[in-house]
């Protein structure tokens, strides 16, 4: 079943002078516990994509549909709701408000979700427990400035979970990590998406787009090409997704 | 370069850049023309004793018996140099009618021949009166407002058995008498038509009616004052500094415009100071460019130097031209009894101006060292030097059972109050001024107020024009007693159980060893001394003992137990001091005979209203019926609540106060709006990548504009608690002072809580959270997707 639906996505920005067609009619869909990379040159409409399929953005046309429910139709209130309860976000920057500790950024969504029925002490417990798992309960009292980037990136990760989204959204999400910080937090993303969470993540990193079972490859704001990673093997895997990138011109 | 950074830098931050112009050019407009008019009233009322003919030293006489007296002791000193006389004539309370009516003259008041005026007095237009028209008047402005005379009214002014129709012409300004404090109104009329009053009191019995005014010119005021002590018939004393002293209001209005003056350069200095840390916050991955091309850190400050002194110089040269009328007016306003000349003004408005650019150029500079702490690496690695590693949060949502966006607000302040220092000090200041002010005017207008005008406290004044005339009597005690009695038979008839009393005044010389000085006296008739407050000692318990104002005390050296000489009539009396007081009669005098003492009210200086207080604690509805009841049994009398009475008394300075709180309440508002914008733009330019988070996660915008109102609430909330727990030990320490200056140091501020406490505070905070909300709603131009912009 499709968790997202997107059909003829555009995308522009008018400024004074010119019009810049960022997408050119996208259309693809994410079926349910999939995880999808999308990869392409720089400003060829990656991040754009992410932001637009997700709310974030308001497209100029087409159609967006996430969990069906047409989100072009959508009031921001209705999205702003939207992306609290059924969405998770992971950004490059791993950016959270800096005044409060890791456990309180991680669990913030949760206590501001009407749909998350949890008491607010089982919300901190359920975020704990997510800590727990990914590895950093030991820094949920920390300020974000006292950890490091990969236990921050896991933090975030954390949060995008809190309030059991459907899908997660990730803008790069390895792209400020070093290797082995990336790798751990690709291990911990790969691990929610065998749980049942749809994963839909921008990459530059072919390694990253590896792991994932469908990768988009989108050049001038369309998508140039789709490659299914159908091995088991990583080394395989990581092979032929560089063959097929380098058919696409990477 | 520097001028494309300049550029650039007044583009983007407009709108902070336009509000720190507009703090800049008030600051200068404001501390230019308040200092302006400072200086001008402190100064002007010297002037106008001076180009008045005012000298040192003014006796008034009533009656002809001290006259002979007092010219030769005058002329035995030689501290005294020239000495002019004024004839001058008394007028009762029933002397000036208007339209039928009496007219009310709040006091004892004078009337004078221009001729014979030994000080000048001034028209309105602030030109010398040297003419006065065969039946014309001129009178103070003050009583023409409060009886509705206006230039053309027809009065008629009756002293003992000759009465005149006068044309009012005018009113005028008149250094002795002119000031709100002076209770005494002067008229003025033609010599002819003077000496037809004055040749036709023959009669012995009006002999109270005339009098002179002594303009004494000294070098030694005590000298005089010790002779003059031992002079019958002396009816009103005062040095040089006392009538400067009763335009105190005028110099307190000026004053309070210095004030806000001040907390407006301290607010803009803070306000700069947040600025310049916020711009160089967010250009330092420029200023570490800078640094790492070699621009030396002298080099980068002087930039920002540049910027904040040019925005300085329009904003002083705006404020200077701006200050220019603003002053004028401020000064019009502030001396309006006083004929202050023509001054040059433009300096002093230049020197403020100059003063402070000089304090915004001085603070830049040192507010701009933080530049020499950043490296190039730490400016263009985002390193703000040190404070990766300092604790930020002290609450944890976690522990915390509130809404998010609550904990949010309240964790912002607790981690980083320094941020906020800039509103809360000025929201403290602002509600602070309006706190003041209102706890200063709620006690000039408190029945309470009573007690320091040496009267007890009562429940309804009435007063009686006829008074002079009915017990200026040798046996006059025993009359108005008997009249205080029946009154309360009266009322009692017509089911109003009530006492009455009243206050009798009296003018004697007292003297303790080589000390003398001649005071107010007051007896009561139908009272007893401790019906009255003291802040020391025993009330008097026989008629041998007395209770002095601390003021009177303190001239004399005297003190509780100590035995002083008063001489009443032809008589020396020597009473024990029981007990010290404070009043503000006449800046502080004050003497209380026990009520069985025996005075000869022939010589009676004046009556106070008959007070009435309730035995049977009635309700205040009850209260203002009987006041109804009270004026049909007494129709020829005027009938006021105890706190009518005061208002009344009070009203002019109150008043004054009251148009100077509604300008003050106006500022802070204004300043309020201002600093909450500039520091709502700023916080959202700080905070846009929070921002933009939060709207990612799913934070509605309203939600976001709850949390930023929120916080500027808890600090507004916060200051209102702070300034209010301020305003009685500031109210003590600022106008606290002025009632100590006019005689009262024992000061029990009585607020009107509801008011000062709750109103205007709430008024204040609902203005400033609706510019908070507006300005906050800037929050709907940032998109969700700008977390990625965030450096």
């Amino acid at each position: 079943m499709k968790i997202l639906e997107v059909k003829d996505l555009c995308k522009s920005y008018i400024t004074k002078k010119r019009r810049n067609d960022v997408l050119r009619s996208v259309s693809f869909s994410v079926e349910e516990g999939e995880m999808v990379a999308v990869m392409g040159p720089s400003g060829s409409g990656k991040s754009t994509l992410l932001y637009t399929v997700s709310g974030m953005d308001r497209m100029t046309g087409g159609e967006v549909s996430f969990n069906g429910k047409n989100i072009s139709t959508l009031k921001p209130n209705e999205l702003a709701m939207l992306r609290l309860d059924e969405m998770g976000f992971i950004f490059q920057q791993m950016y959270m408000l800096k005044n409060l500790s890791v456990l309180d950024n991680i669990i913030l969504p949760a206590r501001q979700s009407k749909a998350n029925k949890l008491s607010s002490k089982e919300k901190t417990e359920y975020g704990k427990s997510l800590m727990k798992k990914l590895g950093i309960i030991d820094t949920a009292d920390s300020d974000i400035n006292e950890v490091s980037g990969g236990q921050l990136q896991r933090a975030c990760i954390c949060r995008s979970m809190i309030n059991k989204p459907k899908m997660i959204f990730a803008d790069e999400p390895t792209g400020a990590l070093n290797r082995s910080s990336s790798d751990e937090v690709m291990d911990e993303l790969c691990k929610i998406n065998e749980e049942g969470t749809a994963v839909m993540l921008v990459t530059h990193d072919a390694k990253v787009a590896a792991r994932c079972s469908r990768v988009l490859y989108i050049v001038d704001g369309n998508i140039k090409g789709e490659f299914r990673n159908t091995e088991k093997e990583t080394r395989t895997r990581e092979k032929n997704l560089s063959t097929w990138l380098m058919e696409m011109g990477w | 370069m520097y001028l494309s950074i300049l550029k650039h830098d007044l583009k983007r931050k407009k709108t902070m850049n336009i509000i720190l112009l507009i703090f800049m050019t008030l600051s200068v407009m404001l501390v230019s023309s308040s200092i302006n008019t400072v200086m001008s009233v402190a100064s002007a009322t010297d002037k106008f004793l001076d180009i008045s003919g005012a000298k040192d030293y003014f006796v008034a006489t009533m009656g002809t018996s001290a006259e002979k007296e007092l010219d030769e002791k005058l002329n035995e000193l030689d501290s005294v140099g020239a000495v002019r006389h004024e004839k001058i004539l008394y007028l009762n309370e029933n002397s000036l009618t208007h339209n039928g009516s009496t007219a009310d003259l709040g006091s004892t008041g004078i009337i004078n021949s221009i001729d014979d005026i030994s000080t000048k007095v001034y028209t309105s237009d602030k030109k010398e009166l040297t003419q006065v028209n065969d039946g014309d008047i001129y009178m103070k402005a003050a009583i023409m407002e409060e009886n509705n005379i206006s230039v053309g009214s027809k009065v008629t002014v009756r002293i003992g058995g000759t009465s005149q129709v006068f044309t009012v012409r005018g009113n005028i300004l008149d250094v002795l008498f002119g000031s709100d404090m002076m209770g005494t109104p002067r008229f003025v009329i033609s010599r002819n038509d003077f000496n037809r009053f004055y040749d036709n009191l023959t009669d012995k019995k009006y002999d109270y009616c005339k009098g002179l005014i002594y303009n004494i010119e000294t070098s030694n005021s005590r000298e005089v004052e010790n002779i003059v002590s031992g002079i019958d018939g002396v009816a009103f004393t005062a040095t040089r500094d006392v009538i400067k002293m009763t335009y105190i209001m005028d110099m307190i209005i000026a004053g309070i415009f210095l004030i806000v003056s001040v907390c407006l350069i301290i607010i803009s200095i803070v306000l700069l100071r947040f600025t310049i840390g916020f711009t160089i916050g967010e250009e330092f991955r420029e200023i570490g460019v800078m640094k790492a091309i070699g621009i030396r850190n002298g080099k980068i400050r002087t930039l920002y130097m540049i910027k904040y002194l040019a925005m300085a110089a329009v904003g002083a040269v705006i404020g200077f031209i701006a200050g220019i009328p603003f002053g004028n007016m401020l000064k019009e306003q502030s001396a309006k009894k006083i004929v202050t000349g023509e001054d040059s003004t433009l300096l002093i408005n230049f020197l403020c101006a100059l003063a402070v650019v000089s304090v915004i150029a001085l603070f830049t500079w040192l507010s701009t060292r933080k530049v020499k702490k950043f490296t190039p690496v730490d400016a263009i690695r985002n390193g703000e030097g040190g404070k990766r590693y300092k604790k930020k949060g002290f609450l944890k949502l976690s522990r915390s059972k509130t809404r998010p966006v609550f904990f949010i607000a309240v964790n912002d302040i607790l981690s980083g109050f320094r941020h906020f220092a800039v509103m809360t000090v000025t929201f403290v200041v602002g509600i602070l001024l309006i706190t003041i002010l209102l706890n200063t005017i709620s006690t000039l207008q408190s029945p309470k107020l009573m007690s320091w005008f040496s009267m007890a406290e009562c429940d309804l004044a009435v007063e009686d024009k006829a008074s002079t005339e009915k017990f200026t009597d040798p046996d006059g005690q025993q009359m108005r007693a008997d009249y205080v009695k029946e009154m309360e038979k009266t009322l009692a008839e017509n089911g109003i159980p009530a006492k009455c009393f009243t206050e009798n005044i009296f003018k004697y010389s007292v003297q303790k060893g080589e000390y003398r000085t001649v005071t107010l006296s007051f007896i009561g008739t139908g009272t007893t001394t401790d019906m009255y407050s003291y802040i020391e000692g025993t009330p008097p318990q026989n008629t041998n003992e007395i209770a002095l104002s601390y003021i009177i005390a303190d001239r004399m050296d005297a003190s509780i137990g100590d035995t002083i000489t008063v001489k009443i009539g032809s008589e020396y009396r020597e009473f024990r001091i029981t007990a010290l007081y404070q009043s503000m009669n006449n800046m502080g005098e004050g003497l209380r005979f026990h009520e069985d003492t025996k005075l000869d009210f022939s010589s009676v200086l004046g009556f106070f209203s008959y007070q009435i207080r309730f035995t049977d604690d009635p309700s205040e509805s009850e209260i203002r019926s009987r006041k109804e009841t009270i004026s049909k049994l007494y129709p020829d009398c005027t009938v006021r609540t105890a706190g009518e009475f005061i208002q009344y008394s009070m009203g002019g300075i109150a008043d004054m106060l009251g148009d100077t709180k509604n300008f003050v309440v106006i500022m802070v508002m204004l300043i309020n709006i201002l600093v909450v914008v500039l520091m709502e733009k700023s916080f959202i330019a700080k905070e846009r990548g929070e921002i933009a988070l939060m709207k990612a996660l799913g934070f509605k915008e309203r939600t976001l504009i709850i949390w930023q109102t929120l916080r500027a609430a808890i600090i507004m909330a916060l200051s209102i608690i702070i300034a209010e727990l301020l305003t009685d030990p500031v109210s003590q320490i600022t106008s606290g002072l002025v009632f100590k200056m006019m005689g009262a140091k024992n000061i029990v501020f009585d607020p009107n809580i509801l008011e000062a406490y709750i109103l205007y505070p709430l008024a204040v905070f609902a203005i400033t959270i609706l510019a908070v909300v507006l300005s906050s709603s800037a929050i709907r131009g940032i998109s969700s997707q700008e977390v990625n912009d965030i450096e």
